[in-house]
């Protein structure tokens, strides 16, 4: 079992891949006993039901705005509440939407026709990764698709490759978090702020790392691909890009890591959702039960992406693992 | 010389190949002043010791590099770069690994007929047509013996499948001129003796223009219908010389394997081709070259 690259049993390499999380995870609840066995009250470890406490305030259903809504005939402030606000517990709010002067007095009437302004409820935590997904998503497809339009074209078309090689490298090595202020400065701290800073991020390595991939595809398959009569449009989408596309997308699973440092450090400067947001707002009155189960979700997020693109890989280009 | 001749392939008058070598500080000659004609249906080998230049003449003639001096024409006509008219069969990277077999067979006709760009627009016609260049593939495929693995992705295939996948990728554009890089040349022995009787058979049946460089002499003697040996161990009457020449150029024994172990006069030719540029000690004097080949230009002094 010391030799190099020794194989295992499958259920031993199961165990004793589960076995750091255990560790972690006994470790942890012996010092968070003792700890809250000394002071009940204590934030800093915090165990079982300061967790259910926690996971009950983010999955507490939370107005996050209001929508118009035309009351039609046979509806009921309780069929428009669970119907429209997403939350039937919520009507409350709803009567007062409606409702009389009066706290003792019952609603009144609702007239078909009219307009109300409903509140619309959510769970905190879905409003944070909604927020914080597709801050990343379209950060990522932006980052994505600029270095796939540019890694290919300078890999396959020397006066591209001269224009943009210095810069692009030039480009990787600034620190994309010394960007930050720049961007907040220039574009203020509005979403596309944050967008352009996972996207400034992610792109320089990945078009260096597409390029490299293109200029390693071997000059005898390209001439091959000229003398089966292709044009260089054809080499380059049918035969270039088809081959580098695997890698490439290889290359988009290792950039989802910088992907969410920059969503987070954004998301703590300047947000009123998202992931990294909340992290940061408990973190004032030391939610720790909250952080992290923030920060267990994070994990979880980013293994289900890392996993979906690995398997479309296997599952899908299974000539290029073995190439 | 003209360019008239209709019947020739390959024209080359005087080519010089050249690179700068970083250890001299110059340019050093590869290939000097090489004559060459090549007549269509000729099946052509190319041997010589390892960096005579082999390799070099074969990019030449496929456009891949351009000569520094003299004039090459192919078909009358000075050499573009890579194009339909010339097929090439590599030893390593021979397919592309991203398409199954049956995809690089018709990857040719596609791209020749099927503008990729187009493709989507008439969706319904292409799909006909496909299906037709789909048939035209298995045809081919029949034919080297790899029907049934059609669907299969070249790293599922052995290195003899491969080359013969890669064959009839190139032969399936009927290219004027077939040009080989050492294509058996990291097979078993086994493999490659099947692969060569296959050439063998392929030439007769389409008389192909083929040029076949080798560092095998047993495997150019026995394919080819002609040998050029290629050679940068010579000298001439002003003294040692740089880069290589064509010093050997005869028609070889019919193609046949059995007769090629029997046959002496296989033996005397090996013996022959070996003494003509295989051995840097006897350098072999411009007057002495084996040029008995009629269509072998008299060497240069």
């Amino acid at each position: 079992m010391l030799r190099v690259h020794a194989p295992i049993p499958r259920t031993l390499a199961v165990f004793i891949g589960i076995m750091p999380f255990l560790i972690v995870a006994i470790v942890y609840s012996h010092f968070s006993a003792k700890r809250l066995a000394e002071n009940p009250r204590d934030k800093l470890m915090p165990g079982a039901k300061q967790f259910a406490a926690g996971w009950e305030d983010i999955t507490k259903r939370r107005a996050v705005g209001f929508i118009e809504h035309t009351v039609a005939s046979g509806e009921t402030l309780e069929s428009i509440a669970a119907k429209v606000s997403g939350d039937s517990g919520f009507s409350e709010d709803i009567k007062s939407v409606a409702g009389p002067a009066l706290d003792d007095e019952p609603p009144r009437a609702l007239v078909v026709g009219e307009t109300l302004r409903v509140p619309q409820t959510e769970r905190r935590i879905v409003t944070d990764v909604k927020a914080s997904l597709r801050r990343l998503g379209t950060g990522l497809g932006i980052g994505v698709s600029v270095a796939l339009l540019l890694g290919l074209s300078m890999g396959v078309n020397t006066p591209i490759d001269k224009t943009f090689n210095g810069f692009i490298s030039g480009l990787a090595k600034i620190p994309p978090l010394a960007l930050l202020p720049i961007i907040f400065i220039a574009m203020g701290t509005g979403e596309s702020a944050k967008i352009a800073i996972i996207a400034l991020g992610i792109a320089p390595t990945m078009i260096l790392d597409l390029y490299m991939r293109v200029r390693e595809v071997p000059s005898e398959l390209i001439t091959k691909a000229y003398t089966l009569g292709a044009s260089t449009l054809e080499i380059t989408f049918k035969v270039i890009l088809a081959m580098v596309w695997p890698p490439f997308l290889n290359a988009v699973r290792l950039a989802l890591g910088p992907a969410w440092v920059y969503l987070i450090a954004s998301e703590a400067i300047a947000s009123e959702a998202g992931l990294g947001y909340r992290i940061f707002v408990v973190q004032r009155q030391l939610g720790m039960n909250i952080i992290l189960i923030y920060v267990l979700l994070i994990m979880l997020l980013g293994l289900a992406m890392d996993a979906g693109i690995r398997y479309l890989i296997t599952w899908r280009y299974k000539w290029a693992e073995i190439r | 010389m003209t360019n008239s001749d209709t019947s020739l392939a390959v024209e080359a008058d005087g080519i010089v190949q050249r690179y700068y070598d970083t250890k001299l500080g110059r340019d050093k000659v590869v290939l000097d002043k090489i004559d060459f004609k090549l007549r269509t249906g000729e099946f052509c080998a190319v041997v010589g010791p390892s960096g005579c230049g082999k390799s070099t003449f074969l990019r030449l003639i496929l456009g891949s590099e351009s000569v520094k001096d003299g004039k090459l024409s192919l078909f009358g006509e000075p050499p573009s770069d890579p194009d339909r008219h010339r097929g090439i069969v590599y030893q390593k990277y021979s397919l592309f690994p991203h398409l199954r077999v049956i995809e690089n067979v018709i990857l040719g006709p596609e791209l020749d007929e099927v503008n990729f760009l187009m493709k989507w627009v008439w969706y319904p016609g292409f799909r006909k047509k496909h299906q037709r260049f789909i048939k035209m593939g298995e045809e081919y495929l029949e034919r080297v013996g790899l029907k049934e693995h059609a669907w299969k992705y070249p790293y599922q295939l052995s290195g003899g499948q491969q080359q013969r996948v890669a064959i009839a990728q190139a032969l399936i554009m009927k290219p004027r001129i077939l040009l080989m890089d050492e294509p058996f040349g990291a097979l078993d022995p086994g493999t490659r003796e099947s692969l060569q009787d296959w050439m063998i058979e392929i030439h007769k049946d389409t008389k192909s223009t083929i040029f076949f460089v080798t560092h095998d002499i047993e495997e150019a003697l026995l394919v080819a219908t002609r040998v050029i040996v290629l050679s940068q161990f010579r000298v001439s009457d002003s003294g040692p010389t740089e880069g290589s020449r064509i010093v050997a150029d005869m028609r070889t024994p019919p193609q046949d394997r059995d007769a090629l172990r029997a046959d002496s006069a296989y033996s005397k030719m090996m013996a022959d081709v070996l003494a003509a540029g295989f051995d840097p000690t006897k350098p072999r004097h411009s007057r002495d070259f084996l040029m008995t080949h009629p269509d072998a230009i008299p060497p240069r002094p």
